[in-house]
């Protein structure tokens, strides 16, 4: 705040030298110039346009972003200008072949020794258990499967979060109710996926990545709120929203995703899509609720959490507050209607660590709370 | 509509195309304008449109009701009513669910019933830039500096789109006159339009989404998996974050009038080179802080009445500022720390005065103002981005703890000194490029700024995130 009153001034910024003059355009040449440089800038970035047109939903708008890119790309390939472009992605480290939704990029981690290439599966058996497993086993026997096994500083309890924009609020809300010292948490969510277009991003493929690199003991799903539309193969078969063989081709995907953890041993805690202010969303949300209920409820090292019910007002509809601990009314929902406050995600990740703790027996020094 | 996306750069072109077109012909060309910001402020949701047509009329009429009388007393009235006609939506959209929040929890908490529904309202996106000219409009009339516009001229000042969403806030005598008179369709500066645009676009795109994601909201998202260090440079990223993020939307905004022929007053002038907390105001958001010191800080009593009132002035004049960038406690105490630091810095400087000291300017003495500053200023910073008070001191805590260090990369720490250390250059580093782009013809230069463009969408992000002052 200028505090002194004095007319206003608006400073140039202070330069020891007079800029040079600058030299002037008339509209028609910066006409010229703003046409060149969109004309050059779509072709140059035609394959990136393309690519990023195919994740948008089926729809008009869709096929006609993709009709007008098609020949730009065409014409972008003879030129040989989609090979110089690929080229500089590449140089900047992006692979030009890669899904619209990018890759999984998980950060340096280094597994403990006896971690490498040894994890136990629960369909081939539980030989050779690491350190603390054995005793999680014993006490997960009441349970119907291991439990979490009890980290240690050198050997942490190693947790992912994966899933849509939900998941990326939720990520670090649970890692911030773990403790640092015996747990690392990875918030691995994405932007605008889900299961519905493996076109845009797999997360099945993004599962088995991380359970190679990671061997996480406990991941959290969360994902589902942009899958309101046709699936989309990676070879572009495409099936209709709603119709029994979305359901069908739903449920198999999420079967899949949830196997590729549960068969290295990994606990997976599927959160549900909690509800949200548009009532027109609700049949969707609730009918892929319930498959991922069961889904996760059919595998012994998978476990479901209702999110929509603990969000309800009490006339069972939206609510954006709810009370905390002390009985204080605190918001919990954005504006959107659909994604959390910081107090909401806190909420979400407690419930979800409570979740994990119920089906899995959460070690409490692996927490920072009370479970 | 967002700057860095497909659908703005055709926008662009067709409304640069209409506005040079009708240049000549003003009634159309306001009209084809005021068109053109209505559909690009409609884009994310056409009811607000009517809420800013709203507005605009609100200001007009108001300022005609305030001409109509010329009693001081009569006309100081009429401006207050309007004022506070005009802050109504504002206050409305923006501050009812946390007023009603706040309320609720006192009664609840004196074992008394809610008197206020708690209610989300959606914030319209803009609403307290918009407010704040509209309010300085009629301010404006009042104090005959300017006479009443007609309402097109009023609406395309209000909803004119290069500044509709995050400013610079400009003020009608500045903006008025240029609506009013044909632009000079043969002196456009392509070369600072182009480099304000291309620059603009870089820092949002590469340097903010860079810094924001690799440490900013991963030590802000979870501060106690973080050391110190991690939380310290985490803190410092975010000065440039917020910087990069807030001053590329002021270059775009700039950029994009500057090509329909218009100029806007500049809204960053290197804030990290600051050398007190009342310096940083004077770089910093330089429209915003003008606005406060003509429209709040001076009609309060300014330094008028003696250093008391002068210190509860500025503390109050930065406790609304704080609060006009968002309805919650972290903003309040964000406002109030820069209000009471810029207290203590006049009460020092006084004291100084007052004892004869002449402090020298060394070059030393001013590098240590500058440090001293910066790091206050992130301090301050800590509080306008945590969720929390509980955060922030949160945050802070971590300051002294050990941890990883794994944030902390090479690329990082080169990007956060190289946006300081630009700051620091005693010549705009681009003046000669500018120089040599102005020379080149427009097929070429339209050449080179796709080149640019293209190298920018393929190390920016995928998708783009909201601009951080959107939400203000």
């Amino acid at each position: 705040m200028q505090t002194m009153e004095r007319p206003i001034v608006v400073r140039e910024e202070s330069r020891p030298q007079q800029p040079p003059v600058p030299r002037r355009a008339s509209a028609w040449d910066v006409l010229v110039t703003i046409v060149v440089c969109l004309c050059l800038w779509a072709l140059l970035a035609a394959p990136l346009l393309e690519r990023s047109a195919e994740a948008g939903p089926v729809g008009p708008r869709r096929s006609a972003a993709l009709a007008l890119l098609r020949p730009l790309v065409a014409i972008s390939d003879e030129l040989l200008l989609s090979r110089a472009t690929g080229s500089v992605e590449r140089a900047l480290g992006r692979d030009p072949g890669a899904a619209p939704g990018g890759e999984l990029i998980l950060p340096a981690f280094e597994l403990p020794p006896d971690e490498v290439g040894s994890r136990a599966t629960h369909t081939a058996g539980t030989s050779g258990p690491a350190t603390g497993e054995a005793e999680a086993v014993a006490r997960g026997v009441a349970r119907g499967g291991p439990d979490l096994r009890v980290p240690t500083p050198s050997n942490k309890l190693r947790v992912a979060v994966i899933g849509d924009s939900l998941s990326q609020g939720l990520g670090p809300a649970i890692e911030r109710w773990m403790n640092p010292s015996v747990v690392r948490v990875l918030s691995l969510g994405r932007q605008s996926t889900g299961l519905s277009r493996e076109d845009y991003f797999n997360w099945e493929a993004g599962m088995r990545q991380i359970v190679e690199e990671f061997r996480p003991d406990l991941v959290f799903v969360l994902l589902g709120s942009n899958d309101a539309q046709a699936q989309i193969s990676r070879d572009g078969t495409s099936i209709p929203v709603g119709s029994v063989r979305w359901l069908e081709g739903y449920g198999e995907r999420a079967a899949n995703l949830l196997g590729e953890a549960t068969r290295a041993g990994t606990h997976v805690v599927w959160v549900g899509i909690p509800i949200v202010k548009e009532r027109r969303h609700w049949d969707f949300y609730r009918r892929v609720n319930d498959i991922y209920r069961e889904t996760a409820s059919a595998d012994p090292f998978g476990t479901y959490l209702d999110a929509w019910t603990p969000f309800e007002g009490r006339d069972g509809g939206y609510t954006a507050f709810v009370r905390n601990d002390r009985g204080d009314l605190v918001e919990v929902r954005a504006s959107d209607g659909v994604h959390f406050t910081q107090t909401g995600y806190s909420f979400l990740a407690r419930m979800a660590i409570v979740a994990a703790d119920q089906a899995f027996g959460m070690p409490q020094k692996a927490v920072g709370f009370r479970i | 509509m967002l700057f860095p996306t497909t659908d703005f750069a055709i926008f662009l072109a067709v409304v640069f195309a209409l506005s040079w077109l009708l240049n000549q012909h003003r009634t159309a060309w306001k009209w084809c304008i005021l068109a053109a910001s209505y559909v690009f402020y409609g884009w994310w949701d056409p009811r607000l449109v009517s809420l800013l047509a709203l507005v605009s009329t609100l200001a007009w009429a108001s300022a005609l009701w305030v001409e109509r009388t010329n009693q001081d007393r009569a006309r100081r009235r009429r401006t207050l009513a309007s004022v506070a006609v005009l802050l109504l939506p504002l206050a409305w959209f923006k501050y009812y669910g946390f007023f009603a929040l706040n309320v609720a929890n006192a009664f609840e908490s004196l074992g008394l019933r809610p008197p206020l529904p708690l209610l989300q309202v959606l914030l319209p996106i803009g609403i307290s830039f918009y407010t704040f000219m509209a309010i300085s409009y009629v301010v404006d009339v009042s104090r005959y500096q300017i006479q009443v516009s007609r309402w097109l001229d009023v609406s395309v000042y209000l909803a004119f789109f290069p500044h509709l969403i995050a400013g610079p806030i400009v003020r009608s005598e500045e903006l008025i006159p240029q609506i009013r008179r044909p632009r000079d369709a043969g002196r456009i500066d392509v070369s600072r339009a182009s480099f304000l645009i291309v620059g603009g676009l870089f820092k949002k795109m590469v340097i903010s989404s860079f810094l924001a994601s690799q440490i900013v909201d991963p030590v802000f998202g979870a501060p106690n998996a973080h050391g110190g260090l991690e939380v310290l440079i985490a803190i410092y990223a975010y000065a440039i974050v917020i910087y990069a993020d807030f001053s590329a939307y002021s270059d775009i905004a700039i950029g994009v009038a500057l090509l329909l022929g218009f100029e806007f007053p500049a809204n960053f002038d290197r804030p990290y080179t600051a050398v007190s907390l009342r310096d940083f105001w004077r770089r910093w958001h330089m429209t915003l802080s003008r606005w406060l010191r003509d429209y709040l800080y001076i009609p309060l009593g300014g330094s008028r009445h003696g250093e008391f009132r002068t210190a509860v002035n500025i503390t109050i004049t930065m406790l609304l500022g704080g609060l006009w960038h968002g309805a919650g406690w972290t903003f309040v105490a964000w406002g109030a720390f820069h209000g009471i630091g810029q207290v203590i810095g006049r009460w020092r400087a006084r004291r100084a005065e007052g004892f004869g000291i002449v402090e020298p300017s060394s070059r030393w003495i001013v590098a240590r103002k500058q440090l001293v500053t910066f790091n206050l200023v992130c301090l301050g910073w800590v509080f306008f981005r945590a969720d929390s008070i509980a955060s922030a001191f949160e945050i802070l805590g971590r300051l002294g703890a050990a941890g990883t260090t794994a944030l902390v990369t090479p690329l990082v720490l080169l990007t956060i000194a190289a946006m300081l250390g630009v700051q620091y250059l005693p010549a705009d580093p681009t003046a000669r490029l500018r120089e040599g782009f102005g020379g080149l013809g427009p097929v070429l230069q339209g050449g080179a700024l796709a080149l640019c463009l293209f190298v920018i969408t393929t190390l920016g992000p995928q998708g783009v995130t909201p601009f951080i002052y959107f939400r203000f």
